[in-house]
């Protein structure tokens, strides 16, 4: 699906915001990128949609070489979405209703079919209720979901979510990961960049570290978030379970459900 | 939050048929723009008061309040056709004599600025009527409905949008120079709200330039379909 070769971006100022990425997201469904604030997630999320172009280095889409003329960029946005950290800088529209709508609207679909897929998308992130509510009524993770609802109506093959439980209270995270787990039920591959360290190990299968540009390590979350000295270079934490692994020397869970099942067992016997 | 914008979204009269409201507003106020009779704008400004305070339930304070505002440029505005000037003292009802030149007031003065205002507050009162009863988002579906250009709704869907972006991220750097005493006296004040305009614009231009990603990355064919 999506894949880059020695991904270098240079911002205009000379600050090297990216050093040969390579990335690879065909044999996982939902990949979780994480880093500290400026690691370069952002600008490799932009640079995976074709809103910036490499400064060197190769992106391929479905194993053709990403192109950035209009028509090959339209192709890309048909591809691929992206949900935005802020949805104040991603929703256009004083009406929800026409935000969701703008994405499907620009493809040239009709009308009739419009109204169905924003129903459809707005009934995903359970937002129908606020169809005709004006935006700025909205409390911001409400927002959050309008802008997702925004990116489902594109009806793209893999959505990318900056940050998707940054500000979120815990009811609103966790919507956030059960949408996100709905969305890779229905076959779409999801890319998250974030550092909810929590949320990243229970939700991905596959994890890249990134730290000032570089991607330094990569695998499956049990084995990653257990070397310590790649999470220190990253600036990062453990998730809880690894911590309680590592503490209390419990088995080494994926999901709080396992750990739940691990002493259920133990006090039955 | 904007007074007026938040009372059209939550009065009473907010799910009735928008193109009615509209026609009655507009028609009202063609009336009063065509027809010279003080006692038809007097009604005209009673029957829209009573309409948005007893229909759409807005109370009679806030009205008075939200009528304030456009009610000081009136009075302003109605005091140079108040005062005459003249060079004799004829038709003057009461005159001061400054060097040659008399200054005063006449009969025709104060008739004349009698109908002005009048004239006035009932127009005022029918666009108080339609935009305190009637949400944005309709009344652009009303616009729509009558083919304005789209250029213009275009316009008025992203302004009305953006105001409210623009006006949040100025309530938060006024808090934050308040907290820091930015307004303590008037040099202060002075100097934090030129920090203000200076900062906003920086976050204006921040804001452009994610906007155009996100517009790129939503497929933006230079045309905001409506």
């Amino acid at each position: 699906m999506v894949k880059t070769q020695g991904l270098c971006y240079i911002y205009e100022d000379g600050t090297k915001a990216l050093k040969n990425i390579n990335l690879n997201i065909d044999n996982h469904n939902i990949i979780g990128i994480v880093g500290a604030n400026g690691s370069g997630k952002t600008t490799l999320f932009f640079n995976l949609m074709g809103l910036l172009k490499p400064s060197k280095g190769k992106v391929f889409l479905n194993g053709k070489e990403m192109k950035y003329n209009r028509k090959a960029l339209k192709k890309i946005r048909k591809k691929i979405g992206i949900v935005f950290q802020d949805p104040d800088k991603q929703i256009f529209y004083s009406k929800v209703y026409d935000d969701v709508a703008f994405g499907p609207r620009n493809l040239g679909i009709g009308e009739e079919e419009v109204n169905k897929i924003v129903e459809n998308a707005l009934n995903m992130v359970d937002m129908v209720e606020f169809k005709d509510k004006p935006v700025h009524f909205l409390s911001y993770g409400q927002k959050k979901k309008v802008a997702i609802a925004g990116a489902l109506a594109m009806n793209n093959d893999i959505i990318l979510f900056d940050e998707p439980t940054a500000g979120l209270d815990p009811v609103g995270t966790e919507n956030m990961i059960n949408i996100i787990k709905k969305l890779s039920e229905k076959n779409k591959k999801i890319i998250i960049s974030s550092h909810d360290m929590d949320m990243i190990y229970e939700l991905c299968e596959y994890i890249y570290i990134m730290s000032k540009g570089e991607v330094i390590d990569e695998g499956i979350p049990t084995r990653i978030f257990m070397k310590e000295s790649i999470l220190k270079e990253a600036m990062l934490k453990e998730p809880w379970l690894v911590k309680i692994h590592k503490i209390l020397g419990v088995p080494l869970c994926e999901k709080e459900e396992e750990l739940k099942a691990f002493y259920i067992g133990k006090n039955n016997k | 939050m904007l007074i007026i914008d938040k009372y059209s979204y939550t009065n009473n009269l907010k799910d009735y048929s928008p193109i009615a409201k509209f026609y009655f507003a507009i028609g009202l106020m063609l009336l009063a723009m065509i027809i010279d009779i003080k006692e038809l704008y007097i009604s005209v400004f009673l029957l829209n008061f009573l309409i948005i305070t007893v229909l759409a339930k807005i109370s009679v304070k806030k009205y008075i309040k939200i009528l304030s505002i456009p009610m000081l440029f009136l009075i302003l505005g109605i005091v140079p056709v108040f005062i005459s000037l003249s060079k004799d003292s004829n038709n003057f009802i009461f005159v001061v004599n400054i060097w040659d030149i008399y200054i005063g007031i006449t009969e025709e003065g104060i008739n004349s600025s009698q109908i002005l205002l009048l004239r006035a507050l009932s127009s005022v009162s029918c666009t108080f009527f339609l935009i305190l009863t009637t949400p944005m988002n309709d009344l652009i579906y009303v616009l729509k409905k009558h083919k304005l250009p789209n250029i213009v709704i275009e316009m008025m869907v992203l302004i009305y949008r953006f105001i409210f972006i623009l006006l949040d991220e100025t309530i938060n750097i006024i808090v934050a120079q308040k907290l820091k005493l930015g307004y303590m006296d008037i040099r202060k004040s002075y100097k934090s709200i030129s920090a203000l305009i200076a900062s906003l614009f920086i976050r204006v231009m921040n804001r452009y330039e994610s906007l155009q990603y996100s517009l790129d990355a939503r497929g933006f064919d230079r045309q905001f379909y409506m």
